[in-house]
């Protein structure tokens, strides 16, 4: 029997803390944060389950019986009593009462972790009543850190916490959205505006080209193979994220973009059964609408351009808003229910979620159903075993929707026939629409469906054994079981959407399965020598595998509207089988981990892994990295006892390496392309080699380098983080573009490094605490990435083709630079633009002159600039005000500088052609009374259907501050309910989400959301980026939802 | 005891776990949905390159792009009221700018070489797995075939694509050195040209085959344009720098006569092929694959996966069939009225996926004097009839427009099939007409 109190918080504290949540939980929430709560309540959990459960051994000695309280009288259950120099010994019941024999004289030593033990010496069997009292009075909370948890106090590593309350400040169907903003080096971006869409997570920035860039996401410590969208983030107890090489070393290759550490609630050993209910349901309106001119400006363009006459349904009269046409109000719901509970040995926890979001395009929605179990027993005195389980259903409609076509149907086409009836199609200059509004949509009944439907299943069993004979000791098995199967359906009927009513239907299905098996063989041994040296050591072997396969089909003519995509052997037309795809990849690691703490005082930990990837080629599969992090707890020297204002100071710095193999599998094999062709009336394939083989193919590996300064002062009102750190990334995994001449399009390469340099800060404080039961909580946290690409292949500097450029960010846009328009008074104009016109975008030009002051030469590709595309730096902050029940909270997300790229504005879209040919986003343009006008004249010299440049339209300051929630909640428990025994608490809360924006000059001129929404080369016209520039398209618009909701506890 | 079958039995289960993971097997890799580039040396894998070789003829012909970047600015074509930057860049009449970075000749240089490289291949791995020296000889057919249009538009090009001289590229170079125009001719085309004719059936393997007739053909035109290029009479650059000498020391004289050797055996040894009967006939959709047509980029109706592309819209990229609409312009813009008054505007010839109607792309058009100028007798020549549209006839009831009877200018009534927009009547005052119209047309 050993002696918790050293990894493990201070359990009086947090067992009260525990049944506080039990009994009145919004007293606590007034006075401590919500996170530290979970953490507390997360740490019952796992002292519950580890390590402390002992029955006693037999003896023949004298019985002892006794209680044990903390400093205020709360009983303890769950302190541990054992024999001094034996193993014997047991731990307190629920009502703090233990009991065992033991020999007389000898010694028992009763402690609880974060509390200073006792002993008394056993001379007679009088009850005892022992009372423990607080070592410190520091605030302790629980980090998970992969394969086991740490105190706050004794991470070495870079690690961000954010508890489940405080994700759930933004309600939302995904847990990556309301993570957005909250912890410092997480760089959220929004690439879809979709119900239920994942985001882009970059931790740390980006370092790989062609790799992953992707942090891995690991479920109640089981890699997890779905999507965000699968997790129900009422179920999320804690996600704490890994950043640097020392914390992500454990993880080895998976771990190289940092790790997304996701905790689901579990049950507490001897906890009384608890019920939970949440639940709120909302509306969700356009935050704003796309831009688009009306009826009048658009016939003042028209005319200005003058390239186009009316269309047969077009008339200057006429002014419709065909987005008003198609919008509608969506509705949001989620409900969760949780079952918890305890048993001497044991516990369980099931819950149920039920989320659906609609969208606000008509037909667009997202429904997801999850379940989550978790079972843990003791068997023996030796073993302990488990099941995690998560299952999700998830269910989208209509994510296929285009608005493009909506977005660029004139206001002057007019959809009405004479008798009121919508026209199917409306004719304008050049183009003939659809008629694509609410009532047209809600309209096509069966004629329509685009249907996506996953079912994941993530499963952990675990077995757990006490190696006897030698204490601390433990070994365990976890065995990780993934299976999730996506099936997805169209089918467009005939005519739909088409400006031919007679196109033949269509239909299409698409299967895939994705299974995995981890298995890992872990090996811990813990203990604590001479009171102060306390070692823990981590030996771990695994394998893993993946495989995958899809297959799909699509078929023309489908007879009757009611079969959709669900017989397409109906079909009357060609049938096709699409390409199916087989991927399988495997992993195997050996990793060993040594955590070394003196005294609490200083602490280190190393980390040895050896990874082996079938991604790569023969020869180079196994790499080996080290990660060393080591910390001072400076606050713990005899020397700072004195210093009141300092409840906390520790300074950690760690060095590591990590490495990255996620590229797709077969990437060293080669590949050949198919071209499918006709000779005459025969089918064939051709085939042609389209990607070398490389078989040198090796790891991409990061050097990081992490330093850090954690510190609470002022009583712990105001806690804090500051890090630093450095990654050089090395032999990054490329697929390099071939020049055309080589005959082949591409081969894969360890080509290239990257750096990423970044401070992060992030403050925490309790701005106002008053007896009268104000308190005032805010916190914000702010981060810089500083991005640059060091080398390319072979000394290249410059890859214009990928847009990669030596000494620039990795993201950057290879474009003109508009610096105004061509003015009547500016010389030269036919020299720099040969066909130019006065009104057209003027770009930056970078050549030489004559003696003359003309231009050497015209504006051309030499005058492309790169532009940076990355934030100065960027955060997020949340407040929280509580009194007397009441809780008022705002979260919110900011960054600075940076270049926004919407692709409304520039050429992408084909929305802002300025030829009056189709709808156009509202714009000041230049006219001769209006020289001064940011937009160029409506008609002038054209590049493809855009005005010459016209991509340089799209480029706007990133600059924004945008409120994400604004909550107002009460619990009723306070008031209403204070005598209810049944109920321990009852909030319900009123929330408005993307309530407001500030300093966008983006959103300034378009009243438009200025957060991304897609990746570069999505929902435009045109794709005109690499994906991994993010975009402004045209998805589906941000809302603003409100919402009321109930956290029910009983 | 208890405790030692625990010991025994965790021992053995730890033992069959460890066993049962530590197998590096799921470290290696087959895939079961890709090729490898070793399939290449079976012999479906050389059949399946040769039959991309066919395949690739879709990425340049049909492809508008690049019909663009030879037709417009030539006295054939320029850019029409709906031109993007792509044509009137390529137009050279100052209304764009041509540069390195909007000249549309990357359709060619983006698609020939791993042609070129595909062609290596096949002629490289063709003996090992059996395959005929005919089958052999379309390779080297299209190998010299896409080296002929590079040199033709860029000049010298590279030989070396990274494994050595008209070697299959397995090696990843990111650089290449251009080899001169002579090399070009002299070691690529000609061998293979010459090789290919000898090889070559009379009659093509499969419908749209390559024969003798073709090879021919093509080393008639490449003499034709080597000598002109050893000849140089106006003076034109070349790139890279070279001197105007051929490697083998014949002069142009000699290419000339060549060409007009190989071209005589051609014509006097057609195989199968032979003059349509009119001109119409050749161009006439539904006479597709028609004797007088040596070389095509083949499409098919009958599937859309092996068409390549959509069979209800165009997409606007390879290996779509686009290339035809960029001079169609848009008809829909002619107006009839519903009441006799004039007034009541209506589109009286509707767009309408028929061969001289199709998509009013509007890029390019026929310059004037294509229209005035090539065909002296536009009455009598039947090629001026097969090959413009001079009469727009009424087709509004597939449109949906149900009046039985629209009004032109004038209040002239128009039923559907009526010439909305004639022909403009030839004056009888004009000069007798050439009987014989050019040549060269």
């Amino acid at each position: 029997m050993r002696n918790n109190s050293q990894p493990f918080p201070r359990p009086g504290r947090l067992w009260k803390a525990a049944q506080d949540l039990l009994i009145s939980p919004s007293i606590l929430r007034s006075v401590e944060s919500s996170r530290s709560l979970l953490k507390r309540v997360a740490l019952c959990a796992f002292l519950a389950i580890t390590g402390l459960g002992f029955t006693s051994m037999a003896a023949q000695d004298l019985m002892i019986k006794g209680v044990v309280k903390d400093e205020t009288g709360l009983t303890m259950p769950g302190a541990t009593v054992v024999v001094k120099g034996t193993s014997t010994g047991t731990v307190t019941d629920l009502n703090g009462a233990f009991s065992l024999e033991a020999p007389r004289g000898s010694t028992l030593v009763i402690s609880f972790t974060g509390y200073g033990s006792q002993e008394f010496v056993v001379n007679d069997n009088t009850p005892l009543n022992v009372t423990l009292t607080p070592e410190t009075v520091m605030l302790q909370e629980l980090v998970v850190v992969g394969y086991g948890a740490q105190r706050r106090e004794a991470v070495t590593g870079s690690v961000a916490s954010l508890g489940g309350e405080m994700l759930r400040e933004v309600p939302s169907s995904n847990v990556s959205q309301a993570l957005q903003g909250r912890l410092p080096g997480v760089e959220i971006s929004q690439v879809n505006t979709k119900p239920g869409a994942s985001t882009q997570i970059r931790i740390r920035g980006s370092r790989s080209l062609t790799a992953s860039n992707d942090p891995l996401i690991v479920l109640d410590g089981i890699p997890f193979a779905g999507s965000f969208a699968d997790i129900n983030p009422g179920d999320v107890k804690s996600i704490d994220i890994l950043k640097d090489a020392s914390a992500t070393a454990i993880y080895g290759s998976r771990g190289a973009n940092g790790v997304i550490l996701i905790s689901t609630y579990k049950g507490q050993k001897g906890q009384k059964a608890r019920v939970s209910y949440n639940s709120f349901i909302g509306a969700k309106e356009v935050f704003s609408k796309y831009p688009m001119m009306d009826g009048p400006e658009f016939v003042a363009l028209r005319k200005a351009a003058g390239l186009y006459s009316n269309g047969v349904d077009e008339n200057d009269a006429v002014n419709f808003d065909w987005q008003d046409a198609l919008y509608r109000t969506g509705i949001y719901s989620n409900q969760n229910l949780s079952i918890t509970s305890g048993t001497e040995r044991g516990s369980y926890n099931f819950g149920f979620g039920y989320n659906k979001e609609e969208a606000v395009l008509p037909g667009q929605e997202f429904e997801r159903f999850s379940l989550n179990g978790s079972i843990d027993q003791e068997v023996g005195e030796l073993f302990r075993f488990g099941i995690n389980t998560y299952t999700s259903y998830t269910r989208s409609l209509g994510n296929g929707f285009d608005l493009y076509q909506n977005l660029s149907t004139t206001p002057i086409a007019d959809p009405y026939n004479a008798d009121g009836t919508l026209k199917r199609t409306v004719r304008m200059a050049l183009d003939e629409n659809w008629v694509r509004t609410q009532e047209t949509m809600d309209g096509l009944g069966d004629s329509w469906i685009d249907l996506g439907k996953n079912f994941g299943s993530t499963n952990n069993l675990y077995g757990e054994v006490k190696i006897p004979g030698i204490e601390g000791l433990k070994y365990r098995l976890n065995a990780g079981l993934n299976y999730r199967i996506s099936t997805g359906g169209g089918y467009t009927g005939e005519g739909v959407f088409n400006t031919n009513p007679t196109t033949l239907s269509s239909a299409s299905i698409n299967n895939s399965l994705f299974t995995s098996w981890v298995i890992e063989n872990v090996l811990t041994y813990d203990r604590i020598f001479a009171g102060k040296h306390n070692l823990n050591l981590t030996a771990l072997y695994s394998a893993q595998e993946d495989r995958f396969n899809s297959s799909s089909a699509s078929a023309r003519d489908i007879p009757s509207d009611a079969f959709q995509f669900y017989n397409l052997g109906q079909a009357l037309g060609e049938v096709t089988l699409g390409q199916g795809n087989f991927n399988e990849s495997g992993l195997i690691s050996y990793m060993g981990r040594a955590m070394y703490s003196f005294n609490g005082r200083y602490m280190l930990t190393a980390t040895l892994r050896s990874d082996a990837s079938s991604r790569l080629a023969k020869g180079n599969q196994w790499h080996t990295y080290p990660a060393v992090s080591a910390g001072w707890n400076i606050s713990e020297e005899p020397f700072m006892q004195g210093v009141k204002v300092i409840d906390r100071l520790k300074l950690r710095a760690g060095w590591g390496q990590t490495s990255n193999q996620a590229i797709n599998p077969y990437a060293t094999l080669g590949a050949l392309g198919t071209r499918n062709y006709n000779f005459g009336s025969a089918f064939v394939t051709g085939y042609l080699v389209t990607q070398l083989p490389n078989t040198n193919l090796g790891w991409e590996f990061s050097n990081t380098a992490n330093v850090g300064v954690d510190f609470d002062l002022f009583n712990n009102r105001l806690s804090g983080t500051v890090e630093y750190y450095v990654t050089n990334t090395k032999d990054i995994l490329l697929s390099v573009g071939l020049p055309s001449t080589s005959g082949v399009s591409s081969y894969t390469a360890n080509i290239g490094e990257t750096k990423n340099t970044g401070v992060e800060v992030s403050l925490n404080g309790v701005l106002v605490k008053s007896n009268s039961g104000l308190t005032w909580e805010a916190g914000i946290n702010v981060y810089s990435n500083k991005n640059e690409l060091v080398a390319l292949a072979s000394g290249q500097t410059r890859n214009e083709g990928n847009a990669w450029f030596v000494g620039h960010p990795i993201n950057v846009i290879f474009d003109y630079e508009k610096i105004g328009l061509w003015q009547d008074e500016d010389p030269f104009l036919t020299v720099y633009e040969p066909g130019g016109n006065v009104g057209m975008i003027k770009v930056k030009y970078t050549g030489g002159f004559n003696a003359d002051g003309s231009p050497v030469r015209r504006i051309g590709p030499d005058d492309r600039q790169i532009i940076d595309v990355n934030p100065d730096f960027q955060g997020g902050f949340n407040t929280r005000l509580t009194y007397k029940g009441f809780d008022l909270g705002a979260v919110g997300v900011f960054q600075s500088g940076g270049t926004l790229v919407s692709t409304l504005y520039g050429s992408g879209g084909y929305l802002n052609l300025m030829s009056g040919r189709r709808n156009n986003v509202k714009v000041d343009y230049w006219t001769a009374e209006n020289p001064d006008a940011k937009y160029p004249k409506p008609g002038g010299l054209a590049s493809g259907d855009n005005p010459k440049y016209g991509s340089t339209l799209g480029y706007f300051d990133a600059t924004f501050l945008k409120v994400r929630s604004i909550t107002l909640g009460y619990d009723l428990k306070h008031a209403l309910l204070k005598s209810s025994s049944l109920v321990n608490r009852m909030r319900v809360y009123a929330v408005v989400e993307n309530p407001f924006v500030l300093f966008s000059p983006y959103y300034k001129e378009s009243k438009m959301d200025p957060e991304t929404n897609s990746y570069g080369n999505q929902n435009q016209a045109v794709a005109g980026y690499q994906s991994r520039i993010l975009v402004i398209g045209t998805n589906t618009p941000t809302t603003r939802n409100f919402l009321i909701g109930l956290n029910v506890t009983f | 005891m208890k405790r030692f079958h625990i010991k025994a039995f965790l021992g053995t289960l730890v033992l069959t776990v460890l066993m049962a993971a530590c197998s590096e097997d799921i470290l290696v890799e087959q895939p079961r949905s890709i090729f490898e580039p070793g399939f290449f040396k079976t012999e479906k894998g050389v059949q399946g390159g040769i039959t991309s070789l066919y395949a690739h003829l879709r990425y340049i012909y049909g492809q508008a792009y690049y019909y663009n970047s030879t037709q417009t600015g030539t006295d054939e074509a320029t850019w029409a009221q709906s031109a993007d930057g792509n044509f009137k860049d390529a137009d050279l009449s100052g209304v764009g700018t041509l540069s390195s970075t909007s000249s549309r000749s990357d359709v060619l240089w983006g698609t020939a070489f791993s042609n070129i490289n595909t062609a290596s291949g096949i002629i490289e791995n063709a003996e090992d797995v059996g395959i005929s020296a005919a089958l052999i000889a379309e390779a080297r057919f299209f190998r010299a075939f896409d080296y002929f249009l590079l040199v033709q538009t860029f000049g010298g090009v590279p030989l070396d694509l990274g494994s050595g001289e008209l070697k299959f590229n397995t090696s990843p170079v990111r650089t290449s050195v251009r080899n001169t125009v002579p090399e070009v001719y002299t070691k690529a085309i000609f061998p293979d040209l010459l090789k290919a004719a000898t090889d070559l059936p009379e009659v093509g393997r499969v419908t749209g085959g390559v024969t003798k007739t073709l090879a021919r053909l093509y080393l008639a035109k490449a003499y034709l344009t080597y000598a002109w290029w050893l000849e140089n009479p106006k003076n034109i650059p070349t790139f890279p720098e070279t001197a105007r000498t051929d490697p083998d020391g014949k002069n142009a004289q000699y290419y000339y006569q060549q060409a007009y050797d190989v071209a005589t055996t051609a014509i006097e040894n057609p195989g199968p092929f032979k003059l349509q009967p009119t001109f119409y006939d050749l161009n006439l959709g539904s006479n597709d694959r028609n004797s007088e047509i040596l070389l095509y980029a083949d499409h098919t109706e009958a599937s859309e996966k092996y068409n390549g592309g959509s069979l209800t819209f165009g997409g606007g990229g390879a290996p779509d069939n686009f290339a035809v609409w960029m001079m169609t312009w848009n008809y829909t813009e002619l107006r009839s009225y519903s009441k006799s008054d004039g007034t009541g505007s209506i589109s009286s010839v509707q767009r309408e996926a028929e061969q001289h109607l199709g998509r009013p792309w509007t890029r390019m058009c026929p310059t004037i004097n294509v229209i005035e100028k090539t065909f002296a007798d536009k009455t009598n020549d039947s090629r001026y009839d097969g090959t413009f549209t001079t009469t727009y006839r009424g087709n509004w009831p597939k449109g949906g427009v149900t009046n039985a009877v629209l009004y032109n200018a004038n209040n002239l009534e128009v039923r559907p099939g009526d010439a909305i927009l004639p022909p403009k009547q030839l004056s009888k005052a004009q000069p007798p007409k050439r009987a014989n119209p050019p040549e060269n047309w």
